[in-house]
């Protein structure tokens, strides 16, 4: 009988949260330049989470760069109905989304193993070997299935904050149970779609 | 030995089963926190010193960005190419094995390549100093029309670059049009030795060194491997990760003559393993007739240029400049900058080439139109289409000539369809892009799976396996199926919420699927169904083409066609089956279009009606929709002016598309 899904996250995501400070501040009056602790805090783990869900670095750049805006431009106005972690996160998801709309040609998870961006791109494969065949799998998810695995696995956020980040943290009670009942059996389906992929990977 | 493996690798992360289904998800889910990039400022200093003073940004390129420097001491404008810092180990290695070649490149002192002056670290980010030339991409270039001798010209230039590149044993490994500037007076450099490498005596070391054992064919051993370049423009031997010379910038160059001449890339494909497969034939492109425009012998050149096999090709730079002395392209001493050239002064240069000369003075102006038309198409059209604009044109035939048809078709006449045709009328139709090919099996697979959150897959009532893929999106049962997997014919299977192309059919059309799946795929291209005018004007041409390729009857193996009778086919079964897209060389238009007139007929944004043609818009959806073409199914319809309509709501063995966009 298999165990159930035991939860590792990434070693990472160590830094105090500034929400007390940014919360300081923003009382304050300190507007213009609270974002910055936000990014301080929270940017790398951002940025690695948009670079892992796209898989495309100078696409994650653009993103990331859309990030910092938001959050400079939205943090005065957050209501503070999640953690500034989730918030953030919520907002790196709606770049992502907004994103994928206005890249028709590039819908999320369509790209098979060497799609090509743009043939007359220069781009560099290298064999990092298991590494690769998980890049590999993660490639034939749609996009909503990385963020998915992404934000349980690797950032270890709990059911409801998944549903606020991926429907909004203003969204009412009973949509964020809903979501999070949702996400947690479309988790349960990706552990399976995995392994199955998995199998195809080393039988092919 | 066989590449496919059924065991356990050993890999825990490849186990899936168990506690290690964990480690699985743990590791797909990697996601290591990243540093975000932090680019160079304007103003900013970089090098030993701060002897960089950064003064704009130039451009991106595959291992980093390239900005426009002042050289604070010796006070001269450089290209400051600073590199993507990476995470790991492999990007540490890789960052200095690019350091130690540029720094190779560096020893080289070329008119016809850009000088490397200066190679070091900032801040953990590798950058290199590069000359800063003045110009235009050859890229850019491209987008003008230019006569053949200025095209040869470039050709013979850059073949000099490289034999000096080559004579000191490095190989370039991403030559493309973005790395070659056109300086003034239309001197040509070679740049952005990001990726070049000293030449082993055994092959390309670095490479090899990177390089892991290949696994067995597909898939697996594509992704096994090691490899840089830019896809367009690799070498069969690059993307099989294997030791790479000279030959494979000779490769390369061949790719860049052909979109040159031609205003397109002759190898085609949306995955990596469709780039390198199509490597493997030589592009039907080198038969169109602008070649004859050029220098004879130099279509018969590029021939040898694309050898898929290496030791076919030309051996290197210096083997190409002689190679183009034998067919009348003399070499010239590199000498100091030349005047700007003027095509008489090109034309006197080339001088010998009596056919040649004589040629190019009486058909440069209708080649200049071709090169306006290609570079039209070549600078505007999205990936994989071409540009159509046939103007106006007639569509629909006359009722005599349908009666005609009807009597040559004794027996099998079929007078309903036929009179689908009539009236025959005079229409304009905007220019548009259209698909070079019929949208695959793969293609398809992959946009379902994209979308896969918005798709279910009902099962046959008979056998219960999965046979219906429709969309969740609130649609009626009409609207909402997309396709059918019924395996006998289809492409297309679903197994475990994943599409997947049948084995070995990945690249024949997608067929099956409903005029709603085929208009589901081009929206999510962000594009769209072809109208009936356009197809037709594809097709049919303001030439009025009886078959997309023309005048000539279908040939037995050139068109995937059966010999049904409708038309005759000598030599051939009466049965056809489908197969790959693009690969029958007589469908295919002037424009380069291929697979009008057979493989599958194709669903266009036409609702049926006896009141008239060309209609789009709302209508019910079990209303009949046209389609056109022919197809390995029934040969009667590769006629261009033949249609035929069907429900939008049901797939059809016979049936696919391909995609339109609007010109902008």
């Amino acid at each position: 009988m298999s165990l159930p899904p035991t939860i590792h996250p990434d070693p990472v995501l160590t830094e105090a949260s500034p929400e007390a400070e940014v919360k300081e501040r923003l009382a304050a009056g300190d507007r213009a330049s609270v974002w910055e602790l936000v990014v301080q805090a929270y940017g790398a783990e951002i940025y690695g989470f948009v670079v892992a869900v796209l898989d495309d670095g100078f696409e994650a750049e653009d993103i990331y760069a859309g990030v910092c805006n938001r959050v400079a431009a939205d943090l005065p106005s957050f209501a503070w109905t999640c953690a500034l972690r989730t918030w953030a996160y919520g907002i790196a998801r709606k770049e992502l989304a907004a994103r994928g709309r206005a890249a028709p040609g590039r819908v999320g998870g369509s790209r098979t193993l060497h799609e090509l961006p743009d043939p007359t791109s220069t781009v560099s494969f290298r064999p990092i070997e298991s590494r690769a065949r998980m890049t590999v799998l993660r490639r034939r998810l749609p996009r909503e299935d990385r963020v998915l695995l992404v934000l349980r696995i690797a950032r270890s956020f709990d059911w409801p904050d998944i549903a606020k980040i991926a429907i909004g943290w203003d969204a009412n009670a009973l949509d964020l149970a809903r979501e999070a009942r949702r996400l947690r059996a479309r988790m349960a389906e990706l552990r399976s779609v995995l392994a199955r992929a998995a199998e195809e990977l080393v039988t092919r | 030995m066989s590449g496919r493996r059924t065991g356990r690798t050993g890999d825990p992360a490849l186990s899936a089963d168990g506690e290690s289904l964990d480690d699985l998800l743990r590791a797909v889910a990697h996601a290591p926190p990243r540093p975000p990039p932090l680019q160079p400022a304007q103003g900013a200093a970089w090098g030993a010193s701060g002897r960089y003073v950064i003064e704009r940004r130039l451009g991106r390129g595959g291992m980093g960005t390239v900005y426009a420097a002042t050289d604070s001491l010796l006070r001269r404008v450089v290209a400051l190419k600073v590199l993507d810092a990476g995470e790991t180990e492999e990007d540490a290695t890789h960052r200095a094995r690019l350091l130690r070649e540029a720094r190779l490149a560096a020893q080289m002192e070329h008119e016809r390549i850009a000088r490397i002056y200066d190679v070091g670290e900032h801040e953990g980010r590798a950058f290199v100093a590069m000359e800063y030339v003045q110009g235009k991409t050859l890229r850019a270039w491209m987008a003008d029309p230019h006569p053949p001798a200025e095209i040869v010209d470039v050709l013979l230039q850059i073949a000099e670059g490289l034999a000096a590149l080559h004579a000191r044993g490095v190989v370039h490994r991403d030559l493309k049009p973005e790395n070659v500037m056109l300086a003034e007076a239309g001197r040509v450099k070679l740049v952005d030795f990001g990726l070049a490498g000293q030449v082993a005596p055994d092959g390309d070391a670095a490479a090899r060194s990177e390089r892991t054992p290949a696994r067995g064919p597909g898939l697996a051993s594509v992704s096994a491997v090691a490899f840089l370049g830019t896809p367009g423009y690799m070498a069969p031997e690059q993307y099989a990760g294997r030791p790479l010379d000279a030959r494979a910038d000779v490769f390369a160059l061949g790719v860049i003559v052909c979109e040159l001449v031609s205003g397109e890339r002759p190898f085609t494909g949306t995955t990596m393993g469709q780039l390198a497969s199509a490597t493997e034939k030589l592009p039907a492109q080198l038969a169109l007739p602008v070649w004859g425009r050029f220098p004879a012998g130099l279509a018969a050149l590029v021939t040898r240029m694309l050898a898929h096999d290496p030791a076919s090709r030309l051996r290197d730079g210096a083997a190409l400049v002689s190679a183009l002395a034998e067919i009348g392209v003399p070499a010239r001493e590199v000498a100091p900058p030349r005047a700007p050239l003027r095509p008489l002064r090109i034309l006197a240069w080339v001088g010998g080439l009596g056919a040649f000369v004589a040629a190019g003075v009486a058909l440069e102006p209708r080649l200049a139109r071709e090169i306006v038309r290609r570079r039209a198409v070549g600078k505007a059209a999205p990936f994989g289409m071409v540009l159509v604009d046939e103007g106006t044109l007639t569509v629909g035939q006359p009722a005599a000539a349908v009666e005609k048809q009807c009597s040559d078709l004794g027996p099998l006449c079929r007078p309903k369809v036929l009179s689908y045709q009539v009236p025959a009328s005079r229409v304009t139709v905007a220019p548009f892009f259209l698909d070079v090919r019929e949208v695959t099996n793969q293609e398809f697979v992959d946009v379902l799976n994209g979308a896969a959150a918005s798709l279910h897959v009902e099962p046959d009532e008979d056998d219960h396996l999965p046979r219906y893929v429709r969309l969740d999106a609130g649609l009626g049962a009409a609207e909402s199926f997309l396709l059918d997997l019924e395996p006998k014919f289809g492409g297309i299977e679903s197994t475990q919420g994943l599409f997947h192309a049948r084995p070995g059919r990945d690249r024949w059309p997608v067929n099956q699927v409903t005029w709603f799946g085929a208009r589901f795929y081009c929206r999510a291209q962000g594009k769209r169904l072809p109208t009936e005018d356009e197809w037709e004007a594809a097709a049919r041409g303001a030439d009025d083409r009886p078959f997309p390729w023309g005048g000539s009857a279908p040939r037995c193996g050139q068109v995937l066609i059966p010999n049904d009778g409708f038309l005759s086919v000598p030599g051939c079964p009466e049965t056809a089956s489908l197969d790959d897209v693009g690969k029958w060389p007589q469908d295919v238009t002037p424009r380069g279009i291929r697979d009008l007139g057979g493989s599958v007929a194709e669903w266009v944004d036409a609702v049926y009606s006896d009141e008239g043609r060309d209609r789009q818009g709302a209508s019910a959806p079990e209303a009949p929709r046209v389609f056109r073409g022919g197809s390995f199914y029934y040969s009667y319809m590769a006629r261009t002016s033949v249609r035929n309509k069907r429900p939008g709501n049901t797939g059809h063995i016979d049936v696919g598309f391909r995609c339109s966009a609007d010109v902008r």
